[in-house]
């Protein structure tokens, strides 16, 4: 087993990109898959965590695939439709999650800024797994939001 | 028309869009938290080019990552070029990655626009 954990206080630069490719099995559409996830996690993270107080990501590499978990503050009244959306995301089909997926990108044509919950659903659709959510309260106004999720690899 | 040039950092890409050359590209990264540095001037250039375009546009697409973020700039970017006569898009991906592959699909069904995808 191998654990990568990420330096949130770095910018993503082309280390972050080796190690990554490094921490794959070999083969393209793992690496790109791990890569994203990663991509996706760490732009949840900084635009939508609160700081990076307690924030963290680490990515485990074992015998069945790849375990992200990524963990960041978020304020308390999000943590009520953040985990409705994630048990929608979690009821969702392949196909309905990519449906879902081109709705939402589509809606976003006329809007300012990307819906947040986007990078949900494309670490859904990538990892093929459930996403797996918990909240821990921090005081009256601030929560921890931890996440994991599972790659498998077997093929 | 000016050429715009802007070149690849490790997290947004490079983008060449030269009217007298024909030489339309966007390659690399695009996977800032905030892209629109790179997408805005893009966006800005394509509208002002649509006013006067080749006969023909090819515009080559070629990214080995883009986040969410990236995702709206993008559409946008792509959306632009059906108020281009003739514009296509070449949508680039590596052989195998299939998950590129899909994501010029999704944005071939959101925008007007025909798509070619090419690997390499």
């Amino acid at each position: 087993m191998l654990v990568y954990t990420i330096d949130l206080s770095r910018e993503i630069n082309e280390g972050f990109f080796y190690k990554l490719k490094q921490f794959g099995d070999g083969r393209l559409t793992v690496t790109k898959r791990v890569t994203e996830i990663t991509l996706e996690l760490l732009q949840n993270i900084r635009s939508h965590g609160n700081g990076l107080t307690h924030a963290s990501l680490s990515i485990i590499k074992h015998e069945s695939g790849f375990t992200w978990q990524s963990v960041n503050g978020v304020s308390s009244n999000v943590v009520k439709p953040l985990s409705e959306k994630i048990h929608h995301i979690n009821t969702l089909s392949g196909a309905e999650l990519q449906q879902q997926h081109k709705q939402i990108l589509a809606n976003s044509k006329h809007i300012q800024a990307i819906n947040p919950g986007l990078g949900l659903y494309r670490i859904a659709l990538r990892s093929q797994s459930k996403l797996r959510a918990s909240f821990k309260p921090l005081g009256s106004a601030l929560s921890t939001f931890s996440l994991d999720i599972n790659l498998a690899t077997h093929s | 028309m000016k050429r715009l040039q802007i070149d690849a950092t490790d997290i947004t890409p490079s983008v060449t869009l030269d009217a007298e050359k024909n030489i339309f590209e966007l390659s690399g990264r695009s996977v800032a938290d905030n892209p629109s540095d790179v997408y805005q001037p893009v966006l800005q250039w394509l509208n002002n080019y649509a006013r006067d375009p080749r006969p023909v546009t090819l515009v080559s697409v070629k990214l080995e990552y883009f986040n969410t973020a990236s995702s709206k700039a993008l559409l946008d970017m792509l959306s632009a070029l059906s108020f281009i006569r003739n514009a296509k898009v070449l949508w680039y991906y590596q052989e195998d990655d299939e998950d590129m592959r899909e994501a010029g699909e999704e944005f071939f069904e959101l925008v007007n626009v025909p798509f070619e995808f090419k690997t390499y």
